[in-house]
């Protein structure tokens, strides 16, 4: 084993005890997070398949609370934590997290807020995670608390995010540094983006919340709110992502980007840039948006992955010059090279595999024409388990490995055994992305549970069509894949925050990493991370056109609702 | 280097606050709402740009 000389390691074990128990106890309750959508998640995939009795209300009061727990609680205690970190860590001179008594108050608001959000499952709401509140026109009551939750949260995010942009701001004031470094930078420009979600969230849940109190006539313009939050909350995990790679890589290969760190900052801050000139998508769906505006949105919508793709070009053109430097060769001999047996590489390995997958397939569905066809399918989850699960999770997962051990002093839990997990995550989602997506193709919703009918006609008989079970069949398969592999992943963290054990396990430090930091790598020939690009572009345009000939021969009648 | 945070961070404020007039003044779009979350956007990224800005004066 190669002794890491890992600026994350020391840097998060620099911290002060103060530091340590704040972070600790965010990433804490995001484990904790994560485990309840597991367990919702397994319960809302029995209801779709049948892979064990489960009324068909509760299965969906299942994918509700799924849906609550990890888009917003599970992805944004994580990203808090990890904000308020790198902001810390990255820092040249800030060494502590500045307004640390504002960021434990933000803590407490947001654990309210999930407390909030998960009560409001069991006192009766029927809200699914985007709270449309044209569902509780019977009893508006029965949202008070969903709302509620998510407008903590919202707060609670303010407060974090006001901590971490002055974490990265003080040393400068203080006349310690001139400028940031890449990854201050990054955190910087990732925490304002939090804050303008946290306005967004207001924006959206403030009014249904006072609807539901009784303090207003009605809910104006919902759909519009909620699209533009939404969007914010596309990008701020992928953001959060990439930004996880950049540190993760630098951490397990000792690399820096061949590009340098201005091109880092700038590739960062447009980031920023894209946010909201590509937000126009989600309105697709609205029946009186005007053509122009739908054919700017489609064109808009391209650019939604460039910023993803450039930082996955520097990150992959990087380690490929410093592999070959290393004496890596053929033109994909050098990933050999790189530490596979380290659990961190194998998660952000197969994660960049799974978000390339998943980008290409929302690439389809961002089109206008085929928008309308498939929101409402099963092709929706088929996609996005591909970004959430196996992109941006896998990655958060992977830097906990790494942050949590740090800040406890505990071992990392068999780390021969984590670096195989990916790879079966991979497996089942595959399972799951592909059943979804072909489901979705032959038009099974994503939202109803219950998917026999009869119609007994004069002239014919009508059923569900018989392949609707086979897929379902399929789905169900991957998600227990998946559920398994997450439910070992939270054991191993479980064990990483709170087992004393010295036995099992090995220290942080000690895992397999590879040094070429100081190697000379920039005259070396980089071509796979542009060509995973052609092959990206080749494929959305495949699936695309695939798409359209599929769905040409399909009848179809459309009621769709936002996604 | 010394310039750059403050350059990045001031295009950002102005391609969203563009963006956040663009959304409140063409009703075609249907967005006039989020005029209220871009141009608070477009407000924090300018705070941003002389925030680092300030800083680099004030720095050693």
């Amino acid at each position: 084993m190669t002794k890491t000389k890992s600026k994350l390691i020391a840097g998060t074990r620099n911290l002060n005890p103060g530091d340590k128990n704040l972070l600790l106890a965010f990433f804490s309750i995001a484990v904790l997070a994560l485990a309840l959508g597991i367990v919702f998640a397994t319960m809302t995939a029995a209801g779709r398949t049948g892979l064990f009795g489960i009324e068909s209300a509760t299965a969906y009061r299942m994918l509700g609370l799924h849906g609550v727990t990890i888009f917003f609680y599970w992805l944004y205690f994580v990203q808090a934590g990890f904000v308020l970190l790198l902001a810390a860590v990255y820092t040249e001179g800030a060494g502590e997290v500045a307004l640390r008594p504002l960021a434990w108050l933000g803590f407490v608001t947001m654990l309210a807020g999930m407390v909030s959000s998960e009560s409001s499952y069991f006192g009766g709401t029927i809200l699914l995670y985007d709270g449309n509140p044209s569902l509780l026109i019977d009893d508006p009551s029965e949202g008070r608390f969903f709302y509620l939750g998510y407008v903590l949260l919202s707060a609670g995010l303010a407060m974090v995010a006001t901590c971490a942009i002055a974490t990265a701001v003080r040393p400068k004031f203080r006349g310690v540094i001139e400028s940031w470094t890449p990854i201050s930078f990054a955190a910087v420009a990732w925490s304002g983006l939090l804050l303008v979600a946290a306005v967004a969230g207001a924006n959206a849940f403030l009014p249904p919340l006072f609807w539901t109190l009784g303090l207003r006539e009605s809910v104006a313009g919902y759909a519009m709110s909620w699209s533009v939050l939404f969007h914010n909350m596309h990008y701020l995990p992928l953001m959060a992502t990439v930004v996880l790679w950049y540190v993760l890589m630098e951490n397990v290969t000792g690399m820096q980007s061949v590009f340098g760190p201005k091109f880092s900052k700038i590739v960062f801050a447009i980031y920023m840039i894209f946010v909201p000139p590509t937000s126009l998508y989600h309105m697709f769906l609205e029946p009186d948006l005007a053509e122009a505006v739908r054919v700017v949105g489609s064109l808009l919508s391209l650019f939604i992955a460039v910023p993803t793709i450039l930082v996955f070009v520097v990150i992959v053109a990087s380690l490929e010059s410093y592999a070959r430097a290393q004496g890596g060769r053929g033109l994909f001999g050098w990933i050999k090279l790189l530490p596979w047996r380290n659990p961190v590489m194998a998660a952000v390995g197969m994660a960049a595999v799974n978000m390339a997958l998943g980008g290409v397939f929302s690439m389809v569905l961002i089109q206008e024409r085929l928008a309308v066809l498939l929101s409402d399918t099963f092709y929706v989850p088929g996609y996005f388990h591909f970004l959430t699960v196996g992109g941006i999770s896998l990655t958060f997962i992977a830097a906990l490995i790494y942050v949590i051990p740090s800040l406890t002093g505990h071992r990392c839990w068999r780390p021969a055994v984590l670096a195989r997990l990916p790879y079966i995550l991979t497996i089942g989602l595959g399972l799951f992305g592909a059943g979804g997506i072909a489901a979705g193709y032959h038009g099974v919703p994503r939202r109803i549970f219950e998917l026999a009918y009869h119609v007994d006609d004069p002239v014919e008989h009508i059923d569900a069509p018989f392949v609707w079970g086979t897929m379902m069949g399929v789905i169900g398969a991957g998600s227990l894949l998946m559920a398994a592999v997450l439910a070992i992943y939270v054991y191993a963290l479980l064990r990483m925050l709170f087992s004393q054990n010295r036995e099992i396990g090995v220290d942080v430090a000690s895992l397999y990493v590879v040094s070429w930091s100081g190697s000379a790598a920039t005259r070396e020939r980089a071509w796979v991370g542009p060509l995973s690009i052609l092959a990206m572009v080749a494929a959305m345009y495949g699936f695309t056109a695939l798409s359209f000939e599929i769905l040409q021969r399909v009848p179809i009648l459309v009621g769709a609702a936002g996604h | 280097m010394k310039r750059l945070d403050t350059v990045l961070l001031g295009i950002v404020f102005i391609v969203w606050s563009a963006l956040a007039l663009m959304y409140a003044t063409v009703p075609m779009i249907q967005m006039a709402t989020a005029f209220r979350v871009w141009g608070f956007g477009a407000m924090l990224f300018l705070v941003l740009a002389i925030l680092a800005a300030g800083a680099k004066r004030g720095s050693k």
